[in-house]
């Protein structure tokens, strides 16, 4: 191998490499300068702010050196490349590119969806290739208790049960202890008023986690020009949320921060757990600017876990209860694969209390015990007929069946227990998937209805659906159309059904191309045209 | 009057969605919780921890504090409502779902959006909710 020795002329060598072409065009006498020009023509034609350039002298060499050190010799050399190989670029692209931003109102064109909820302006530029998705959102933001003496409300009826269940603990205590509990109360339910400054950097932590899940750069899904000779044109989604602080606003009024306003919020202060109902409010159909989002604080980072269900064991066993086995019937009801689709991955792990763990033999038992619930389920769930059907695919779909022994338990009771984890497993981020309803989408969870011979929903005595499955709430039946199926399919992204799965309109996180199928037709309306599809991972 | 038999029930407030949950009010002061978590104050923190989704004893009202609830349900007109409150269910959104029995009577109230917290009867109804079971908690720990 040659020793590089380092000197003063292959040091300024080596910072445009070996054979830069930098190098070899200030050779050539004078090209240099058509290089530094042809460089920064393509770095501004890209639209960066970073490489926005225009200066002279040395100051314009010391930028091009910069170029280099950031973007590599390759890059240079292609630009190099471009300017002397003929302009293919089609006329009808030039024109599309230089007929943009699409449209040049900066604020965007509204935009409601078709799915009937759901509203934000989009534009897009076709140098920059960015489709910017912006929703402006005025907060307004409240308690998630009040206190009177010692007794709590909740500001909002889906918290009524923890109102209750804080009632009950604070009537347990006396004393400093009542007072610490009741101070506690109020940090965790309370704003200290209008200009609290966590109000501010909530706003900003919302802001940061939305976009993150949504926008291309999080997703990893973008789309792609389908014209002619429109190979390279891409439209990277970049979700903007500009939020304002409301709070105390006169009705009417108007709010402070970007307009028009999209969605007005209410922010109700909740511990950092799921512990609010949170829902979209979606206004009219037609009307982009008058959704109400309701979310607790708390749902920003606390994450919902539906996708782990866990069966309990008696002491010492690995036999399948009764209840247990009703707990699975209704597992399999509610994660069915749907007809069509090969259904996600099923993780299966057994766990033991720690009872018995101070001695080998105990030990021994435990891991056996734990190992024994992994595989008893596993078989349930592999050959179980509910509702005359069997778990779709459960020979693929169980992938993993393991245990951990005792490891990390402690002797409590719930160690006594298997995890079933579908998918990633991965929590849902509540704000996130709230978000997803803003832009247009519906649920995708199935909370799998009973029905009747005639298809009705039955209702129990008290009028309520009866739900066969593990999951409530406003999703239907597995395999269904979701509100977003029909848009999905018509611009190409897929169809969209009820299931319970890792997606981020189901009970995970994951957003997949029909979750872009709203900015997609966003896309369609604002450039004119419709020949986009979406561009592989 | 009150309805005749002691394991009658005489109010039910239910919330329907992602988060199940039911209290029962009886005939007899009995109050049951449907519930999937339990709640205590452990070093210094609220500390809710899951347990089986199930039908549990809660509270036992004295009479005093059963008259409160019935002679709310009459202050409020209950019987009177519409069938349903609010307007079209929120996405995500839960129901919340009032059924009373009293004076021969039958009425169930299903609830969504603002107005299932604002609206003034069940507004009255959520805060004697929270109070009657408030007092009864706190005399059961002065008992205890």
């Amino acid at each position: 191998m040659a020793k590089m020795v380092r000197t003063a002329k292959n040091k300024r060598r080596s910072e445009f490499g070996p054979e830069g072409p930098a190098d070899r065009h200030r050779e050539d006498g004078g090209t240099a300068e058509a290089a530094l020009s042809s460089v920064e023509q393509s770095l501004q034609s890209l639209g960066g702010d970073a490489f926005k350039v225009s200066m002279d002298g040395e100051a314009r060499t010391r930028n091009l050196m910069g170029i280099q050190r950031a973007l590599g010799n390759r890059y240079i050399q292609r630009m190099m490349l471009q300017r002397d190989a003929p302009d293919t670029t089609p006329e009808d692209l030039k024109k599309f590119r230089k007929g943009g931003p699409y449209p040049s109102d900066p604020i965007g064109m509204p935009i409601t969806p078709s799915t009937g909820m759901g509203g934000f302006n989009a534009r897009y530029d076709p140098v920059s290739m960015d489709l910017t998705v912006t929703l402006n959102l005025a907060m307004s933001f409240l308690n998630g208790m009040n206190i009177s003496g010692n007794t709590v409300t909740a500001n909002e009826a889906s918290m009524d049960r923890h109102a209750k269940q804080i009632n009950k603990t604070l009537a347990a205590l006396h004393g400093e202890k009542k007072t610490k509990a009741l101070d506690k109360v109020r940090a965790d339910w309370q704003w200290t008023g209008p200009a609290d400054p966590a109000i501010t950097s909530w706003m900003a932590a919302y802001r940061s986690s939305v976009t993150g899940a949504w926008s291309s750069a999080g997703t990893g899904l973008m789309f792609k020009s389908t014209r002619l000779g429109w190979d390279e044109q891409l439209a990277r989604v970049k979700v903007v949320v500009n939020t304002s602080n409301a709070t105390g606003l006169a009705p009417g009024a108007a709010a402070p921060g970007p307009a028009p306003v999209h969605c007005k919020a209410k922010i109700y202060k909740t511990p950092d757990q799921d512990m609010f109902g949170a829902n979209v409010e979606p206004g009219f159909a037609i009307d982009p600017y008058d959704q109400v989002l309701n979310l607790g604080s708390g749902q920003l980072t606390a994450q919902s876990h539906l996708l782990t269900q866990s069966v309990f064991f008696p002491n010492n066993s690995s036999k399948l209860t009764p209840k247990a086995k009703e707990h699975l019937r209704k597992w399999i009801i509610s994660f069915q694969a749907a007809p069509g689709t090969t259904g996600q991955p099923i993780g299966i792990t057994g766990h033991a209390n720690a009872v018995g763990e101070k001695t080998e033999a105990g030990r021994a038992r435990n891991v056996q015990l734990a190992d024994e619930r992994a595989q008893n389920v596993s078989a349930f769930l592999s050959s179980a007929e509910v509702e005359g059907s069997k778990l779709r695919n459960a020979e693929k779909r169980i992938d993993a069946v393991m245990s951990t022994g005792a490891a990390s338990a402690d002797e409590e009771r719930n160690w006594r227990r298997v995890d079933i984890v579908v998918g990633t497993g991965q929590g849902q981020n509540i704000a996130a998937h709230e978000f997803g309803h803003m832009i247009g989408l519906g649920d995708e969870y199935a909370s799998t209805p009973k029905r009747d011979k005639t298809g009705n929903i039955v209702k129990d005595k008290e009028n309520n659906p009866v739900t066969r499955g593990l999951i409530s709430g406003t999703g239907g039946d597995v395999g269904g159309a979701t509100a977003h199926d029909a848009l999905s399919k018509s611009v190409g992204l897929g169809g969209s059904v009820f299931e319970n799965n890792d997606n981020i309109m189901s009970l995970g996180s994951t957003v997949q191309p029909q979750h872009y199928a709203t900015f997609l037709s966003a896309l369609h309306t604002v450039t004119g045209i419709t020949e986009w599809m979406i561009k592989p991972k | 009057m009150r309805t005749g038999h002691a394991d009658e029930v005489m109010l039910v407030y239910q919330h329907e969605g992602r988060q199940p949950w039911a209290l029962r009010f009886y005939a007899s002061g009995l109050v049951k919780e449907y519930s999937d978590s339990e709640m205590e104050f452990r070093g210094g923190e609220f500390v809710t921890r899951p347990i089986p989704l199930a039908w549990r004893k809660t509270a036992q009202l004295t009479p005093e504090e059963l008259q409160q609830v019935i002679d709310t349900i009459r202050a409020v007109d209950f019987f009177q409502l519409p069938d349903r409150i609010g307007g079209p269910r929120p996405v995500d959104g839960m129901e919340f779902v009032w059924t009373a029995c009293l004076d021969g009577q039958k009425k169930t109230v299903r609830a969504v959006g603002p107005q299932a917290t604002d609206h003034p009867a069940l507004y009255r109804l959520r805060v004697l909710v929270q109070e009657v079971l408030a007092q009864a908690a706190q005399r059961d720990s002065r008992q205890a």
